[in-house]
């Protein structure tokens, strides 16, 4: 027996006295981190930009064996012609938003968005690493005025057949805030954090393509350069919320005067539909918004590799998702 | 349109219990799981329950269970905050989440010491109850308890941060080193002078001599 030995041996005895975490600890980690669903959400800066991706030689080999189909990347460039054709298609995004019926939902009703989730995984077993794709049919209800506790839902799916469950459904609790406090959700304890709604109808928005603009610019709270930070602003504000159709034209009107942002020729969402994109590269990959061809309706981002510098071979979907369904429902776990 | 790439099972990480992280996420390596939280902080959750237990049996061990709630949350928020710097070349975030609670742990070094100079002092001050041979095998077991806790409240912070990463965080010599940001050769022999100074203070007694006397 050693001084390692008897100090493990002394550890073990002192676990006897310890109870270990309290039960409301892990509530309180969560919700320290997802306290606000919308805001934390926002909040995030894009993928990859902080970041440095290192990935092994063993990886990009199997990266390269086991690609995505890679779509379309030709278009790639701020070119004059690229932002235009860019601006083209958000002209024609915001006119359609602009004629949707207008939703209306009141404090106590809730925003339920049903969307694909879809991210290119990254495991490592001993030497060997795999890439394969994870896909999660997700569905939350946000309350509209963030007073309410609301809930996510998610099952893995088989990415081969989104119809397939590969996996039990997993559901989160997310407290909604009110008196400036979280209020208390199923299994868990209370917060002392103070907190301030995070609506999910977003009433008060401009409606105008340079007040849009500048409140683009106004609310980024990312990390990165500004006018990266304005369009990941842009896609985080569609992303799970409801903007009434007047903003959400502005939205995508101002989104075509930002700068760098050009056409990604066409693109696949997380559920499978083809659609046209218009994206933003930044430190190797692109973030793009997708909509469809016709009608010009807004059916998911993804986020693409478009420089080998990332260590990840070009054209690798590192995420993607597609909004299947958006609507006002009163009560959380109502379906419209 | 992902269908090429779902090629079969992934391997399963392993909790420090040895037993599979549960929920869907428990096929990923923490690196995806912290890459996924990049977009959906709720993920960040897939790592509390891997980790959680472990890092608060290793800051219970030094700090006690109160402070150890704190830290762990502080951890764990910390962590959240740092996930966009992670190396996403490291599978394994233990050293990672280890490194992160050994500095807030370096914030409570009077708690600490307090802690390891009252665990000395218990070895007289609490009584003893019990069968003869049980009662015998408490106060040796004490008696160590007391030395061990006299030379960790000794140890420079350093040394002992090296130390208890690799006596209670079952880290490897390399993990401490990613864990403290520090050389390997560095983690050796602040280990070795560690080592050196708790069995010093140990004397003449060795622990396993005194427990073989147990009638």
């Amino acid at each position: 027996m050693n001084e390692l030995t008897s100090l493990r041996d002394l550890g073990e005895a002192l676990d006897r006295e310890l109870r270990g975490p309290s039960p409301q600890l892990r509530h309180k980690v969560i919700t320290d981190i997802c306290g606000r669903p919308g805001r934390a959400r926002q909040r995030l800066p894009r993928l990859g930009a902080g970041r440095r991706l290192v990935v092994t030689a063993a990886l990009a080999v199997v990266l390269a064996g086991a690609l995505l189909v890679a779509s379309t990347l030709r278009l790639w460039g701020g070119s004059p012609a690229a932002s235009a054709q860019a601006a083209e298609i958000l002209r024609l995004a915001a006119v359609t938003a602009k004629h949707q019926p207008a939703l209306t939902a009141g404090p106590s009703q809730f925003i339920y968005v049903k969307s694909v989730e879809s991210g290119a995984q990254i495991t490592v077993s001993g030497r060997i690493t795999h890439l394969q794709i994870i896909t999660d049919l997700r569905e939350i209800w946000l309350s509209a005025a963030g007073t309410r506790n609301g809930l996510l839902r998610e099952q893995r799916r088989s990415p081969a057949s989104l119809g397939r469950p590969a996996g039990p459904w997993q559901t989160i609790p997310l407290p909604g805030c009110r008196d400036g406090r979280l209020n208390p959700v199923a299994g868990g304890g209370s917060s002392n954090g103070h907190c301030t709604p995070t609506p999910a109808y977003l009433a008060g928005l401009p409606t105008s393509t340079q007040a849009m603009l500048a409140y683009l610019y106004q609310h980024s709270q990312g990390q990165n350069p500004p006018d990266v930070q304005a369009f990941i602003t842009a896609g985080d504000l569609i992303r799970e919320s409801y903007a009434r159709p007047a903003a959400l034209a502005a939205l995508f009107a101002a989104a075509a005067q930002i700068p760098g942002v050009s056409v990604a020729g066409h693109a696949v969402n997380a559920a499978g539909q083809q659609g046209v994109a218009v994206q933003q590269a930044f430190h190797g990959t692109s973030h793009q918004l997708i909509f469809n061809p016709r009608t010009h309706a807004f059916i998911g981002e993804r986020e693409v590799v478009v420089s080998a510098s990332s260590g990840l071979p070009v054209g690798t979907v590192l995420d993607s998702t597609a909004v299947l369904r958006l609507a006002v429902v009163d009560h959380v776990g109502q379906l419209p | 349109m992902a269908a090429t790439l779902n090629e079969g099972p992934a391997d399963v990480p392993r909790g420090p219990a040895g037993e599979p992280a549960a929920g869907p996420a428990g096929d990923l390596a923490d690196c995806t799981v912290i890459r996924q939280s990049l977009r959906r902080p709720e993920q960040f959750a897939v790592l509390y329950d891997r980790y959680a237990t472990a890092l608060h049996r290793y800051a219970g061990r030094r700090v006690g269970d109160e402070v150890a709630d704190d830290l762990v949350a502080a951890t764990f928020l910390a962590a959240f905050r740092a996930r966009q710097r992670y190396d996403l070349a490291r599978a394994n975030a233990r050293p990672w989440l280890f490194g992160i609670l050994t500095k807030e742990i370096a914030r409570r070094h009077r708690t600490e010491k307090a802690r390891f100079r009252a665990l000395q002092r218990a070895r007289s001050d609490r009584p003893v109850d019990g069968l003869a041979d049980q009662v015998a095998a408490d106060v040796t077991a004490r008696a160590a308890r007391g030395l061990l806790a006299a030379a960790l409240a000794r140890l420079s912070p350093a040394e002992r941060g090296v130390l208890l990463l690799i006596a209670w965080g079952d880290l490897s010599y390399d993990e401490a080193a990613q864990a403290l940001a520090i050389p390997v050769g560095t983690v050796r022999s602040r280990l070795n002078r560690a080592r050196r100074k708790v069995r010093d203070a140990l004397g003449g007694i060795n622990p396993a001599a005194v427990t073989e006397e147990r009638p």
